[in-house]
């Protein structure tokens, strides 16, 4: 079992995600960097598919009541164990009594914890993840408080070797500026050439809403829309279009200079134009970044897209086939 | 781009958008109806999620399994198939829905979101909305909901709103904007409008609809404890009924009380089947509503 003794800024329980309810407003959840998700669990010899914890910025401190082998991924959040530093990105071996703790985040937003065997709590709708906005899944469906008791799940399928560290194959932006992929669209009809090109060239600031929801971001000037007799049912104002579902990643035009970013706890349809798509493998980057950071958006096509995605699934698979 | 033209694109590299039209109506959103259930008859293998717009749909995909364009292609297959949907058989249930209008919950959210959130910082919504759509008060326009039953179109945002749509013609619906910018709260179960769609808040919430009251009855009940909730719970489901009902503040207590003990049920009408072509004449389509509801 682990003791929360500190939640931590916000600790959740995550899986991958849970599908196949979108259509009924649910969010898929699950961690929002799923690089450092797989490498945590691969770092422990669990099937990928156990749930983790997810720690953003400050990281909360537990007890151990029993032996344990975990290992912490992500944001440079060195951890502690009874006091003494530890590293990131490797295999370590705790003793029944010992305390897990973290130094100040130094770096990125959110680092993952995991457990060999895996945070074990009910399988909901297929999966681990918590959904806070509503409640669903994960510990009783919030973010950990002092005093929750976890029990270790049965999900591991092999011994890695204590020390094992992969911090040097590990490519991860931890900096304030992050390049972003974009694939134009869902309705970026209503940007003009110049909208496209301010959205192309501008430095997008991360606000100080920031969460698994979304990120709004700012920038200084408008961006520009084609001016138009709104159609029926859109709202009267010029960034309103008549609903659209929300993809993840999706930046909409909440304002014109104050999109929205939708994350995995996402608002799944909504009636702001939809200018462009962060692109799957980047969304591990924006995971990454934090209030006051700075953003770029650069255009690809969805062939470059699926490029990246191959080289990003090729560059994971190198890393966990490195551990035994 | 012609209004009515259907437009195919990418959200990044696993989503697929269709938007059928720009502006909403109605037959174009049966039309989707359609189209989703001949998605999910094919059980295509790389279909993830999806979910309906008002005049568009989304759909979430592995690329990996299907790629992008060879999706889209399939995609715009089914899209194509679906051509006359006026004989539609569409079920669901006729739902009656209590709703305390100008209560003191919504309308202390919506005088502390003015200045920046919304569009003039004097009238609350309900009466800035009752203003823009020619009502002399916020009787009227209540009046105007209560006048004829909603369809859910999706359940979208988060789990539990309904997104409805008032079964009128075009030139009879209200019509508003959507804030300026979204409100970092609303609070559960707030009733509200943003374009010419009446929306239902759950739960607590970020939201840029405008707030008119507040519903005594859920949408979302988590522990399935009440008796519209057994079989699932989230409450809309598209195709069905809203019928819209005003109620004072004593007997929005009273559901609440109700509620609280876990005996609340809706009044509700299992079973209804209609078709497109019943909305020929709105008039009497909504009279027979009445009728089934009330009898």
């Amino acid at each position: 079992m682990i003791k929360i003794k500190k939640p931590g800024l916000f600790t959740t329980v995550q899986d991958l995600g849970r599908f196949g309810f979108y259509d009924q407003g649910l969010a898929p959840s699950g961690a929002l960097d799923p690089n450092s998700y797989r490498i945590a669990n691969a770092l422990v010899g669990n099937q990928q598919g156990a749930a983790v914890l997810e720690m953003a910025y400050i990281g909360p401190e537990i007890e151990f009541t029993e032996n344990a082998v975990i290992a912490v991924t992500g944001a440079n959040m060195v951890p502690k164990v009874n006091g003494q530093t530890k590293n990131l990105w490797e295999t370590i071996a705790l003793k029944a009594g010992d305390v897990l703790s973290f130094k100040n985040i130094a770096g990125g937003a959110r680092a993952y914890l995991a457990v060999k065997g895996g945070i074990d709590v009910p399988l909901v709708m297929g999966s681990y993840s918590t959904y806070t906005p509503s409640g669903i899944g994960g510990y009783k469906g919030r973010a950990l408080k002092a005093g929750d008791e976890l029990n270790i799940g049965k999900l591991s399928e092999k011994d890695v070797k204590i020390g094992t560290n992969v911090s040097e194959k590990i490519s991860l932006n931890l900096g304030h500026h992050f390049d972003l992929r974009i694939v134009g669209g869902l309705c970026d009809y209503r940007l003009s050439e110049k909208g496209k090109h301010t959205l192309s060239h501008a430095d997008f600031t991360i606000t100080s809403m920031a969460n698994r929801v979304g990120y709004r971001i700012k920038l200084t000037e408008p961006i520009d829309l084609i001016e138009r007799e709104q159609p029926f049912g859109a709202g009267s104002s010029q960034t309103n279009v008549v609903e659209v579902g929300y993809p993840i990643g999706s930046l909409h035009l909440s304002g014109q200079t104050q999109p929205i970013i939708l994350l995995n706890d996402a608002v799944t349809v909504g009636g702001y134009a939809t200018i462009a798509t962060i692109i799957s493998c980047d969304l591990n980057l924006i995971a990454q970044a934090g209030p006051g950071d700075i953003l770029n958006f650069h255009y690809v096509t969805v062939d470059e897209a699926m490029e990246a995605r191959r080289a990003n699934a090729t560059y994971v698979q190198n890393i966990i086939a490195s551990i035994s | 781009m012609a209004e009515n033209e259907t437009m195919y694109n990418f959200g990044g590299d696993e989503y697929i958008f269709v938007e059928l039209s720009r502006p909403f109506n109605l037959s174009v959103n049966f039309r989707i109806m359609g189209i989703l259930t001949k998605i999910l008859d094919a059980k295509l293998p790389a279909l993830v999620d999806y979910t309906p717009g008002n005049s568009s749909f989304l759909i979430r995909y592995n690329p990996d399994i299907t790629p992008p364009r060879e999706m889209m292609d399939i995609i715009r297959g089914l899209e194509e198939s679906i051509t006359d949907v006026t004989s539609m058989k569409i079920t669901g249930r006729i739902i009656e829905i209590p709703v305390l209008f100008n209560d003191p919950w919504t309308h202390e959210t919506v005088m502390k979101y003015r200045e920046g959130y919304h569009q003039q910082t004097e009238l609350s919504d309900i009466d800035y909305c009752a203003k823009i759509n020619g009502f002399s008060s916020a009787d009227g326009l209540i009046k105007a909901i209560c006048s004829a039953p909603y369809m859910v179109l999706n359940s979208g945002f988060i789990p539990g709103l309904a997104e409805c749509y008032q079964l009128k013609p075009e030139e009879e619906q209200i019509q508003v904007p959507k804030y300026l910018n979204p409100r970092p709260y609303t609070p559960a179960l707030a009733f509200s409008y943003a374009g010419a769609f009446l929306d239902i808040y759950p739960s607590e919430s970020t939201g840029g609809a405008q707030l008119f009251g507040m519903c005594a009855g859920p949408t979302i009940n988590l522990e399935q404890n009440l008796y519209d909730f057994q079989d699932s719970m989230i409450l809309p489901k598209p195709g069905d009924l809203f019928c819209i009902r005003s109620i004072d503040m004593e007997e929005f207590k009273a559901i609440r009380a109700k509620l609280a003990d876990g005996t609340f049920r809706y009044k509700t009408v299992h079973g209804f089947t209609f078709t497109p072509k019943d909305l020929m004449d709105y008039a009497q389509f909504a009279e027979t509503i009445k009728r089934r509801l009330y009898a």
